[in-house]
């Protein structure tokens, strides 16, 4: 792990006075968020504040209602390979291809379409990465939700994305293996540099990976200053648990 | 008390058993003309010569021939729907109520007005199978359409495919199961519809097939010929069904663990 690394002044993505949502019923409102290269934001929020819809906007998966999404200085509106979602989701992984066939789809269509060359050397890393590589040929549904998982991050990884957009990528395993994902996961941003945005509604998911901390509720950001705590100690943990906006958005919300 | 475990095979082969030794049973104990109930020995030699001469094998080619143009022609045509229904609302609904309109009409009930519109002969059958197939295909390729996960889509959207390259890489396997039980229905149907108007069509203008096969062999009170052929239309039809269909569902789907 790099630790404490320069955080480039200039950022990878910005999303401007965005709003979504129906009419009677607005998710999210003027809200604004920069995301600088090899960062990684966790956003906080109970279930049904916006965040996944958040998400979609960065990956313009998702029209906003109302603002611009700028990625590497230029405004977008399809989603490219260059930002990557990682699913909540373990049937992410496209079920009539084995998971090296996955990755050499991802390659195929994604960054290294005129470079067949190259793939099979990067499908053997991607997978070596997250210590899949005994399970090259093996189908989605033969995988656990843990391994599943990790050949989503393999082939996310494998596309060397500047940017991830994470939906609770281990909220459906349990707890230990949810951990090992957490620690895989810090070794593999370290080792890309990639920026990430990652969503959770897990205080302590955020504490362990976030570089940055925000808090979505019906007014916007509330931002948990982490850098000033240490990322994964107690103390930090139980410090942000007492914040008074996070505690009125746990637990006072209709 | 626990459930004896019966192997369908072996039931298959003790049901075929009994039947044999009871139609010959009821033949000679009702001493039965052999123009209604033919000895097995000579149904089996006139299927056995039929095979051996040709004329049996020729029509059983003739059959399947049209069964595969027809169900080719439909299968472009279905997809071809899907995509245009996919343009917009208005012509996805369009398509739905043509369907709900359509798909339950037997094809063998269209023939007088297809006689009028394509003639008889071939192509003539050709639209009764084209009909049969199509309905039951886009319905469940449409049902299939709509059921695709959104993470499979958004990964699609995510490595930039769009259009054709959507279809082709990633609607078309994630509705293949949807796609193989249109094409069970749609076989049950089509074989249905072929033999019905094959046997109308050779009436009128010996179009062949297996229907016009058997027609032939009733006008000439062939009984032997007649079963023989009435044999080799269920065995293909099981063979399909139950040989063809269930190979490519665990080449496929069930390998990949996406079966309906």
């Amino acid at each position: 792990m790099t630790g404490q690394h320069e955080i480039p002044k200039k950022p990878i993505l910005e999303l401007k006075n965005i709003s979504a949502g129906y009419a009677d019923y607005p998710v999210l409102h003027q809200v604004n968020l920069q995301i600088f290269g090899s960062e990684v934001v966790c956003v906080l929020g109970p279930s049904g504040c916006g965040k996944s819809t958040l998400l979609k906007i960065a990956g313009s998966f998702l029209a906003p209602k109302a603002g611009s999404v700028v990625f590497q200085g230029k405004m977008v509106t399809n989603p490219d390979h260059h930002r990557l979602m990682v699913f909540q989701n373990q049937n992410q992984l496209l079920p009539w291809m084995t998971l090296e066939q996955n990755i050499r789809f991802a390659l195929k269509h994604g960054p290294l379409k005129s470079h067949p060359s190259s793939w099979r050397e990067r499908i053997a890393k991607s997978l070596q990465e997250v210590g899949l590589q005994n399970a090259a040929k093996l189908y989605p549904h033969q995988l656990s939700g843990g391994m599943a998982q990790r050949g989503a991050l393999a082939r996310a990884f494998g596309c060397q994305p500047a940017l991830l957009l994470m939906d609770e990528p281990f909220g459906s395993v349990d707890a230990p293996t949810r951990s090992e994902l957490q620690h895989l996961l810090l070794d593999l941003i370290a080792n890309h540099h990639t920026a990430t945005l990652f969503v959770t509604h897990d205080l302590e998911e955020a504490l362990l990976l976030g570089h940055r901390i925000l808090v979505l509720n019906s007014r916007g950001f509330i931002t948990l200053d982490s850098r000033s705590t240490k990322p994964g100690h107690p103390s930090a943990v139980r410090q942000a648990m007492e914040h008074p906006d996070l505690r009125a958005n746990r637990y006072d919300r209709p | 008390m626990k459930k004896a475990g019966i192997d369908p095979k072996i039931l298959g082969v003790v049901l075929v058993l009994l039947i044999l030794p009871a139609w010959e049973a009821i033949r000679i104990g009702g001493s039965i003309s052999p123009l209604l109930m033919p000895p097995l020995v000579s149904i089996g030699s006139a299927l056995l010569q039929g095979l051996i001469q040709g004329t049996l094998l020729v029509q059983i080619g003739l059959s399947l021939m049209y069964i595969l143009t027809g169900a080719g022609i439909a299968l472009v045509l279905a997809f071809f729907t899907l995509w245009i229904s996919n343009l917009s609302p208005a012509v996805h609904h369009a398509v739905g109520i043509l369907g709900a309109l359509f798909h339950p009409l037997p094809g063998i009930v269209l023939l007088p007005i297809i006689i009028l519109w394509a003639g008889i002969g071939p192509s003539a059958v050709l639209v009764v199978i084209v009909h049969s197939v199509f309905w039951p295909v886009l319905t469940n390729l449409q049902a299939g359409y709509r059921s695709i996960p959104e993470t499979w889509r958004m990964t699609g959207q995510n490595y930039e495919l769009a259009g054709w390259k959507f279809l082709v890489f990633i609607a078309l396997p994630a509705t293949f199961p949807y796609l193989l039980a249109g094409l069970r229905i749609a076989w049950a149907r089509g074989w249905r519809a072929l033999i019905s108007a094959e046997m109308l069509f050779g009436a009128i203008a010996g179009a062949g097939g297996l229907g016009w096969y058997i027609h032939s062999r009733r006008v000439f009170m062939d009984s032997p010929g007649l079963f023989a052929g009435i044999l080799v239309i269920m065995l293909i039809g099981s063979l399909v069904e139950s040989m063809m269909f269930s190979l490519i569902e665990r080449r496929t789907i069930q390998k990949w663990g996406m079966s309906l």
